[in-house]
């Protein structure tokens, strides 16, 4: 075990150690399990970044490091750790967000009487998420996948006491399940095909190992299926709307930066095993493509603002698995970076937003007035909004044009036209979202309420703010990085690729026009004192009806689970009871029981019949005996 | 000769029955005083029992043998090889947590003890005898106090016909094993009851194997529960009370899987491939119709009961595949499934006493004022849906593996089971404890301290044999390998 | 022919069927015990026949039939006792309405 993978292995094992402490220790207590939880994630913060100190032009040769976890017949089940760049970068952003989020909870979560667990949870969360990031074989990529995904259920659910919680609690683990029933099978082909195999044998499947092509494309969609479950891919994207149930920071933490960016890390780990399809990458690229679009449109008409994040969360996860699809291995990793701080910032913001008015819609903030005065949460908001929608020079800039760039080298012109399509709706809603909430407060309502305005004024408390700081600084310079100013970093550090590549001209030019073009529609239809206040998708009547009931794919689910799951449950408890107990085995029961009614005619009662009946038997039996 | 410590195993529970018999049935602080001890120390001995074994070794240790009726080859044999280490292991465990369960019964509480102390007695002879004979009249006495346990102690108002059934089945169930285990002695000609010679020199002719497997499977079937004879499990479980619910699921259960692996298999390979098909495809009705069936359940203990009909359903899958890892997977499943049981019934126990309920459509919001009582459940329902950490996931992993080998369609309809499971166990979940409580269920107060032990040590179990599984499975695997050679899938 | 087994054996027959028919069609509970008697005579009768003619009259036959008379004896107090008992928790000693035992 070298150096560095020693280091990996404490990083991923510091939040565990925290979740143990709190747990068996320090679960009565909120303000100590706060400090270790926050205290583990520091350590594994730390570690990452010592470890970033140590490669920072990336790691030149991937180390990994296994320990057999359980020998069964010929298969030796392994876990282990993976460190190379990919995980490096991927650790980096999943222990930042966490420690911002850990942070940031101790003001958003401020007197909740489940604190501890909350932070339990969290630490949870941050050690399966690393257990996922550093697994170097596909079944403890699946161990901590699952992990992830109760950690999930448990912080969406951690209002239990809200129904809606509790419902999108359980929505989210069943559905993200039943996408991982297609990894748990292709997992399991993969495993008894070829034993325990890591990602680099996995990589070299198709290419160099000659495996029947068609073979690689069924396991691969049925893993990919599991990918569109954890990643929200149409159509099982329906939990991540409704997860927004959850607190806020888990929002930001869990679905938003790291666990929904899951599937995407999975495909990049897996690169060289999906590239080795066509006909899956063609289709993952068309999946993605579609989610981006169906959210992004779903987006403009939400009016909760972490529905809107949400559903841009779904949107901008579905450009990063089309353009993996599409070739773009680059392009599809540094928006995944590039979107985890902004995105994360975004529902910080909401967070403090919703924190300070106590309610998720945009419109009743307005009404309420004061987000002006939330100086810092304004700022930062509109700089990750800004990143999101793609303005120079904000993070979501470079990767947005990496991705049209990636579309286009790749000849898929079609994607890339998708692409501006989507980058323009995804300004449009988030500024839309701006300007509503920045929308000129009734005049009455300032001076009638002088004093309450006063109470209202500031913004949220320290370990709020600075979180969204931070975040607000990485999401206005991580863009730089794959430029040839910082000479090609992100090439360098992620492929180890030497030589610079120059800037898309003509690419940051046309993705600039439609963003602003987006920017200056949302102005115009909701921004100052002009704005109608009404959006172009909801002036027609059907479109309306379509988006806001979210192109019907609820419907279609609630349909299925009761029309078709629950029923069939039904028969089968019915054919159960019915058929099987009372007609099987109560039927057997009564078939013995009334052959002893119909024999007990013989026990009568009367003795003299009982002793003919002997006598007769006796000299029958004699007469037998004298007849041999 | 060394410290009996298998018969000591044996002697203490059976001595606190004694203890607790010359008790006054008013001493009821007393009688479960000298239960919680006679079990404790019986869980200390079976964790002796399961650190000393040598596992450089492996094969039948702690070996005690002494002649009973020479003249028809019956002797005393205990002896404890890989299988049956972390299944006494268990048992101690479900009948220690079980005594702590039932802290609360006030009914008869001198011959509750009596009987269900008596019964784990009987399980842990069938764990560890080596001869025949007794392993056929310890299976009587482990089935045999079910019946009043559940017909005088259960719940519901049909519970007499619940502990009927129960019993009737599993006697049934029970003489197919004894008409078995008669045909193998007079069948192999040896004069001898003595399992492990059996193994080393008997000899049956191909068909005599398949009758007698048909024999073993319909017998251990009926407890393991194969389908259709799985009626008497949800049922009774309902009926019973929690701690005979985590004996009865927790372990009872199990001797039907253990007799399998223990005495068929070993002795009749040639029967289980005779039989293998139609095994499997029962137990697909078991993985599948059983996880379905489970979610159309308004009772909690019938919708667990069906769960285990899934799981152990598993059992029987795990064995069909007649691999190595197929075996290894539905020996670890009986081990995790009998402490995820365990922990549901022990959970749902602590509910229904507040309660007295267990009605899922009744309840909700529960965890607002049992928070602990729904946190177990809530864990007991993700181990049990295979949540990798837990021990149940390695089963079902094992199992699924060689049945995506040996059947690959079939093997994948298995999985689906999967993603059901989490559907109703999460359904319940969220029915039961989240949501805004009724307020019919205001004022109820939580679980007490003494009550969370039984679970806590029931989730470190499962948490540990979940994260270091080789610990159990290296045990099980040097006697499934035993069985794979015989079955000459190795 | 007059002292002859054959004559013996007949009459021991002649006694065991008399009691035989006896037990089964008469429904009065003593009446039954007597015709028992008349058996459990027959068959003593029968025995000390064969004990005389076919062993040549040893000792055992005839230590055995008295031991037979000696249990016929106690056996009918039995009897008598229980038919007494019987009466007086029934009032009723007609053996076709004693059927509590019927199934």
């Amino acid at each position: 075990m070298t150096e560095n993978l020693k280091l990996v292995a404490l990083a991923v094992f510091s939040p565990f150690i925290s979740l143990l402490l709190i747990a068996i220790f320090t679960r009565g207590s909120k303000k100590l399990s706060a400090f270790i939880a926050i205290l583990a994630i520091l350590v594994s913060m730390v570690i990452t970044i010592v470890l970033y100190a140590r490669n920072f032009d990336g790691v030149k040769q991937q180390e990994v490091y296994y320990f057999q976890w359980l020998l069964t017949d010929y298969f030796s089940l392994r876990f282990g750790f993976i460190f190379d760049s990919l995980s490096l970068g991927m650790m980096f952003i999943v222990c930042f967000v966490s420690l911002l989020v850990h942070i940031y909870s101790i003001g958003y979560m401020h007197g909740d009487k489940g604190l501890a667990r909350f932070y339990a949870w969290l630490s949870l969360f941050s050690w399966a998420m690393l257990v996922f990031v550093v697994s170097p074989t596909l079944l403890q990529a699946f161990f901590g996948w699952e992990l992830v995904g109760a950690a999930s259920f448990l912080l969406i659910g951690f209002w239990f006491h809200k129904p809606e919680a509790a419902a999108a609690a359980k929505k989210a683990f069943v559905m993200t399940r039943f996408g991982d029933f297609g990894f748990f099978v292709g997992l399991l082909i993969l495993l008894v095909s070829f034993g325990n195999i890591d990602f680099m044998t996995l990589n070299q499947l198709g290419k160099n190992l000659g495996v029947n092509p068609s073979f690689i494309t069924a396991t691969s969609l049925l893993i990919f299926m599991g990918i569109m479950g954890k990643s929200a891919q149409f159509p099982l994207h329906a939990w991540l709307p409704d997860a927004m149930e959850g607190p806020t920071p888990v929002s930001a933490l869990i679905h938003a930066a790291t666990m929904v960016a899951a599937g995407i890390y999975l495909i990049a780990r897996a690169y060289g095993f999906f590239s080795a399809s066509p006909f899956t990458m063609e289709f993952i690229a068309v999946v993605g493509m579609l989610t981006s679009l169906i959210a992004a449109t779903i987006a403009l008409v939400q009016n909760d603002v972490k529905k809107v994040m949400a559903y841009s969360t779904i949107s901008q996860l579905g450009l990063m698995i089309s353009v993996l699809g599409g070739g773009g291995y680059k392009a599809g990793v540094f928006h995944l970076f590039t979107h985890a701080f902004f995105k994360a910032l975004l529902f910080l913001c909401a967070g403090s937003l919703i924190h300070h008015f106590n309610t998720n819609d945009m419109w009743e903030m307005a009404e309420k007035g004061g987000v002006r005065k939330m100086k810092i949460t304004l700022t930062t908001l509109i700089i990750g909004s800004l990143a999101l929608a793609g303005v120079f020079p904000f993070a979501g800039f470079f990767s947005k044009d990496a991705i049209i760039v990636a579309f286009e080298q790749n000849g898929k012109e079609l994607f890339a036209y998708a692409v501006m399509i989507v980058s323009f709706l995804t300004a449009y809603y988030t500024f839309r979202m701006i300007f509503v909430l920045l929308s000129p407060e009734p005049e009455s309502h300032g001076e009638h309420e002088e004093g309450h305005d006063e109470h209202h004024g500031h913004d949220s408390p320290a370990n709020m703010t600075i979180p969204l700081i931070m975040l607000a600084v990485f999401a206005v310079f991580v863009g730089f990085i794959d430029t040839p100013w910082l000479g090609g970093y992100f090439d360098k550090f992620l492929l180890g690729k030497e030589e610079i590549e120059h800037l898309h001209w003509g690419v940051m030019i046309k993705s600039t026009v439609v963003v602003l073009l987006g920017i200056g529609f949302a102005y115009y239809q909701f921004g100052g004192k002009t704005g109608r206040r009404e959006g172009f998708a909801e002036k027609v009547g059907w479109i309306k009806a379509m988006l806001v009931n979210k192109y019907y794919v609820d419907d279609f689910y609630f349909l299925v689970v009761r029309g078709l799951v629950i029923p069939f449950a039904t028969v089968l408890n019915w054919i159960d009871r019915k058929v099987i107990n009372d007609t099987g085995i109560n039927g057997s029961g009564n078939l013995v029981l009334y052959s002893g009614r119909f024999l007990s005619f013989l026990m009568n009662g009367l003795l003299q019949r009982y002793l003919g009946t002997s006598i007769a038997i006796l000299l029958f039996i004699v007469f037998l005996w004298q007849l041999i | 000769m060394a410290f009996p410590i298998l018969s000591f195993i044996l002697i203490v529970p059976t001595i606190t029955v004694l203890l607790i018999l010359f008790c006054k049935p008013e001493q009821k602080t007393a009688i479960r005083v000298i239960s919680l001890i006679g079990t404790g120390i019986t869980l200390l001995l079976a964790l002796m029992v399961f650190i000393q074994y040598d596992r450089t070794k492996y094969g039948i240790q702690f070996m005690e043998f002494i002649p009973w009726v020479p003249k028809w080859g019956i002797n005393y044999i205990l002896g404890v090889d890989g299988l049956s280490v972390p299944l006494v292991l268990l048992n101690a465990i479900a009948i220690f947590t079980g005594v702590m369960v039932s802290w609360h019964i006030e009914d008869r509480v001198k011959e509750f003890y009596g009987f269900l102390i008596f019964l784990a007695t009987g399980v842990f002879g069938v764990f560890m005898t080596q001869d025949l004979f007794f392993f056929a009249l310890f299976y009587e006495v482990a089935v045999l106090p079910m019946y009043l346990l559940i017909a005088i102690w259960g719940s519901g108002k049909n519970r007499e016909y619940a502990a009927f059934k129960l019993t009737l089945v599993l006697f049934f169930g029970s003489a197919f094993v004894m008409g078995g285990i008669l045909y193998l002695y007079k069948a192999a000609g040896l004069n001898t009851f003595n399992l492990m010679e059996l193994k080393r020199l008997a000899q049956y002719p191909r068909t005599v194997q398949s009758i007698l497997f048909l024999l073993f499977f319909i017998g251990f079937g009926s407890i393991v529960p194969s389908f259709p004879l799985h009626t008497w499990s949800p049922e009774g479980h309902a009926c019973a009370p929690s701690a005979v619910s985590m004996l009865h699921a927790g372990v009872l259960m199990k001797l039907g899987g253990y007799g399998l692996l223990r005495i068929a298999i070993p002795l009749l390979p040639e029967g289980l491939r005779d039989w293998a098909l139609v095994m499997m495809g029962l137990s697909m009705c078991n993985i599948v119709y059983g996880a379905f069936t489970a979610i159309a359940q308004d009772d909690m203990k019938f919708m667990v009961g069906f769960s285990s009909v899934s799981h152990m359903g598993m059992v029987l899958f795990g064995i069909s595949t007649m691999t190595l890892t197929g075996l290894n997977g539905a020996a670890f499943q009986m081990f995790a499934h009998g402490l995820v049981t365990a922990l549901y019934f022990s959970s749902i126990g602590g509910m229904y006493n507040k309660t007295h309920t267990r009605m899922i459509s009744e309840l909700g919001g529960i965890a607002n004022i049992m928070p602990r009582a729904a946190f177990f459940f809530a864990l007991a329902g993700m181990a049990g849906l295979g949540l990798p950490g837990f021990a149940p996931f390695v089963a079902e992993l094992l199992v699924f593996i060689a049945g995506v080998k040996k059947y690959t369609i079939f093997g994948i309809i298995a999985v689906i089971s999967v993603v059901v499971t989490a559907f109703y166990i999460l359904r319940c979940v969220q029915r039961t404890y989240f949501g805004r409580t009724n307020p019919k269920w205001e004022g109820l107060t939580d679980i007490t301290n003494f009550d969370v032990i039984p679970l806590v040590i029931l989730v470190i179990a499962l948490f540990i044999f979940g994260m270091y599984p080789s610990l159990v499975l290296d045990l099980l695997q040097s006697e499934t390998k035993n069985l794979a050679a015989k079955l000459g899938t190795l | 022919m007059a002292s002859s087994l054959f004559s013996y054996l007949l009459l021991s027959l002649f006694l065991v069927c008399l009691g035989l028919v006896g037990v089964l069609i008469r429904r009065n509970l003593v009446i039954m015990l007597i015709c028992i008697e008349l058996i459990l005579n027959g068959v003593t009768l029968n025995l000390l026949a064969i004990n005389k003619f076919v062993t040549g009259g040893a000792a055992v036959g005839q230590v055995i039939a008295i031991f037979i008379i000696a249990l016929a004896a106690a056996e009918t107090t039995i009897a008598l006792a229980l038919i007494f008992l019987t009466f007086r928790h029934y009032k009723e000693i007609d053996s076709e309405k004693l059927n509590e035992l019927k199934g």
